[in-house]
C-alpha cells in the first residue's frame, strides 16, 4: 500500500500519527471514524475530547445530533472550518473542535501532504490525507484546538 | 551552505526558532541540545526568558538526568523521537503515560514572489547519543532570494507558555 498511517501518539486531546509514502502507486489514504481497524478515529482515541469528536456520529456533538454528518459539519469538527454553518455547531467559545497539522520528516521533492475532512456513504466523517508523490514520511497530529486544558 | 538556525522566542514550554536558506537545492542545519554553542536547545533555553523554568528542559536534559523510564545515557535515535517527535512507539521510546513528550512543527514564513514553494523538513537523531534536531530545506530558494520558517519545538497541552 502506498500510503500508511500509523499511530505514535494517543492522548485525551489529541492524535498523532507517522503517515509513510513508501514510493508505490497511489497517493491517497483514508482515516475513517467508523471503529473500524486502525487507523480509525474512533479506535484510536483514548477517553477525552477528542474521543468524544469522533463519537459525533453516533453521540452527536454541540449543537450536531446524532446520525449523517456533512462534509461541512465534518470540517468543522477535525479542521475547524466552522465557517456559517447551518446549523452552527456552537459558540465558538464554548464549543471546542479539532484541527489536523501536518510536519513533513523526511522527503525528497516539493510538498505534497495534504488533508481534508469529509463524509462517507453513511456520514460518517473521515480525513483523507493526500501524500507526496514519491516516499517520503510526515506527522499528522489531530488536536484540539489550542488553548485546551490537560494533556 | 548551512540553514541558519536563531532562536526568536522562549517560553517554559516552547522555544521558536527561524530557519533561513539562500540555497536552491537541498539545505541542512542541525539544534544539538547538549550546552554547546548556538543554536543549542539547552543553551537558549537557559539564555533566554525563562526557558530554564519549564519541562522543555528537563527533555533536553535527557541524556544526562533521565526522562521518566528514558534512563540517562546515551539514547537512540528512537528515543530521541519520541521525546522531540511524541512518537512513542519506538523501542524505549516511552517516557511514561504522565509524561509529556515535545512535538516539532513547521510554519514556513516567506519564500520566492509570497509563495510557499519548496519543502521544509525535520527530524531528529542522535549524536553521541545525544538528540539534535535536524532540518532540511529542499528547493526553498531557487534564485537565491532568502526563504525562512519557523521551526516550534513545544510541549503540546501544557499549562503556562
Amino acid at each position: 500500500m502506498a500510503v500508511t498511517a500509523a499511530l505514535v501518539l494517543a492522548r485525551p486531546n489529541r492524535l498523532r500519527y507517522l503517515l509513510t509514502q513508501d514510493g508505490a502507486a497511489g497517493t491517497t489514504l483514508t482515516i475513517t471514524s467508523t471503529g473500524a481497524v486502525t487507523p480509525d478515529l474512533l479506535t484510536d482515541t483514548v477517553p477525552g475530547q477528542v474521543r468524544a469528536i469522533a463519537k459525533a456520529f453516533t453521540d452527536g456533538y454541540a449543537a450536531y445530533a446524532a446520525g449523517a454528518l456533512t462534509q461541512a459539519q465534518a470540517r468543522a469538527l477535525w479542521l475547524s472550518n466552522r465557517g456559517a454553518l447551518a446549523p452552527s455547531i456552537g459558540s465558538v467559545r464554548r464549543v471546542t473542535t479539532a484541527r489536523c497539522e501536518i510536519t513533513p520528516r523526511v522527503g525528497t521533492v516539493t510538498p505534497g501532504w495534504l488533508v481534508d475532512a469529509n463524509v462517507d456513504g453513511g456520514g460518517r466523517p473521515t480525513l483523507n490525507i493526500t501524500a507526496q508523490a514519491t516516499a517520503g514520511t510526515a506527522y499528522l497530529d489531530v488536536e484540539l484546538e489550542t488553548g485546551a486544558i490537560g494533556a | 551552505m548551512a540553514i541558519t538556525i536563531t532562536a526568536t522566542a522562549v517560553g517554559r514550554n516552547r522555544i521558536r526558532y527561524r530557519l533561513t536558506s539562500t540555497t536552491a537545492g537541498t539545505d541542512t542545519g542541525s539544534i544539538t541540545t547538549t550546552g554547546a554553542a548556538k543554536p543549542d536547545l539547552q543553551t537558549d533555553l537557559l539564555t533566554i526568558g525563562v526557558g530554564n523554568q519549564g519541562p522543555l528542559l528537563a527533555i533536553a536534559k535527557a541524556p544526562t538526568a533521565g526522562y521518566g523510564q528514558i534512563a540517562a545515557g546515551a539514547l537512540t535515535q528512537a528515543q530521541a523521537r519520541g521525546l522531540y517527535l511524541s512518537e512513542r512507539t519506538g523501542t524505549n521510546a516511552n517516557p511514561g503515560t504522565a509524561l509529556a513528550t515535545a512535538l516539532c512543527r513547521l510554519t514556513p514564513q516567506v519564500g520566492l514572489g509570497g509563495s510557499n514553494v519548496g519543502s521544509w523538513l525535520v527530524d531528529v537523531n542522535v549524536s553521541g547519543g545525544n538528540p539534535t534536531i535536524n532540518v532540511t530545506s529542499i528547493g526553498v530558494s531557487p534564485t537565491g532570494v532568502e526563504a525562512a520558517c519557523f521551526l516550534d519545538v513545544f510541549l503540546p497541552d501544557q499549562i503556562g507558555a
